[in-house]
């Protein structure tokens, strides 16, 4: 389970879990040894009773001891039962905190796998609008040429110190390492939306990307359903086409049937 | 002289003491078992957790303290026995 999460989680969520997973263990082997001390306890304290002592007549000192006996017992089973309940706490809070990790890495698989196939389906018109549209453009590529002429001949636009920083922020950046994650994943559903398959067609690729020659069968299932429904005018082909050579009075397929 | 009862009861004294000792170095493993304060995860649950250790710790101490308390007083009432003149 630890090594799932160090790859969803970017390292601190699995050295939490293997943590509270150690320290469940810690406190169920302190328990067990709680109550065994306790056990070994009222034996001792078993030996010399109060009314043995009395008789005996042992000195108040005995009999201050044997309180002391009594009082520390009942710490000791309390102490178990205590750390009998803390570690049932922790192992719940894993427990439910990997079904959560979970719960959310999918969810956010498949809002980021939607959204890259939606954006992929758009992409191309998107791109010739913006490229036709936008004035930056122009400037930026007179700018991205003006920096490698200027850097073609030795003279340094930014100090290296600057851009390992901002290098370095953006990569220890939860937050940007998540999305470039997400981005790299949802690379197959882009590649499907931008090369016209229909935005209901990522189902199939999200099942090809579970794994198992059943997942991937259910994929290319649910991607053939998609482009049927996604584009009805398929459907509506081959009666177009059976008119048109109907039209022809047939010998076509007379003609090709000879 | 000490009696042969003072005798019996004077050993089973000391051995009364000497199986408190070894709890109590028992005990002493058993707080190295409890967990320390979590350094490696955030938030509420965590607070909780620590101040539940904390508090396990600080009555593990008591415990030992109060175990330690009864083995000094029976190792005394072993020693006030065995001056006792019969």
């Amino acid at each position: 389970m630890s090594d799932e999460l160090i790859i969803s989680g970017g390292g601190s969520v699995a050295v939490a879990t293997d943590e509270m997973w150690g320290n469940v263990a810690k406190l169920q082997r302190a328990a067990e040894q709680l109550r065994e001390v306790a056990a070994v306890l009222s034996i001792v304290d078993a030996r010399l009773s109060m009314a043995h002592m009395e008789a005996l007549g042992v000195p108040i000192a005995g009999g201050h001891a044997e309180e002391e006996l009594h009082c520390a017992y009942a710490q000791l089973t309390s102490l178990a039962n205590r750390a009998d309940d803390v570690s049932a706490l922790v192992r719940t809070a894993a427990t439910s905190y990997g079904w959560a990790e979970r719960f959310a890495e999918n969810a956010s698989r498949r809002v980021a796998a939607d959204a890259a196939a939606v954006l992929g389906f758009f992409f191309p018109r998107w791109v010739a609008l913006a490229a036709l549209t936008s004035p930056a453009l122009p400037v930026l590529a007179a700018l991205g040429l003006a920096a490698h002429l200027l850097n073609s001949r030795g003279v340094e636009l930014l100090p290296p110190g600057l851009v390992s920083a901002a290098l370095n922020e953006y990569i220890t950046d939860p937050a940007f390492v998540w999305a470039l994650r997400h981005a790299v994943m949802s690379s197959d559903e882009f590649a499907a939306g931008a090369s016209g398959g229909p935005p209901p067609s990522r189902a199939g690729l999200r099942a090809q990307h579970r794994g198992g020659a059943g997942a991937a069968a259910d994929g290319r299932a649910d991607s053939a359903y998609g482009r049927c429904r996604g584009h009805p005018q398929r459907d509506a082909r081959f009666p177009r086409e059976s008119k048109r050579i109907l039209a022809g009075g047939g010998s076509a397929l007379l003609r090709t049937a000879g | 002289m000490i009696s042969t009862t003072d005798a019996h009861t004077i050993e089973s004294l000391e051995f009364q003491a000497q199986q408190l000792r070894m709890l109590n170095e028992r005990l002493s493993y058993v707080s190295a078992l409890f967990p320390s304060a979590s350094t490696q995860w955030r938030g509420p649950a965590q607070q909780l957790f620590d101040a539940a250790v904390h508090s396990l710790h600080r009555d593990l101490a008591q415990t030992r303290s109060v175990i330690d308390n009864a083995e000094q007083l029976t190792s005394l009432a072993a020693s006030q026995l065995s001056s006792r003149v019969g």
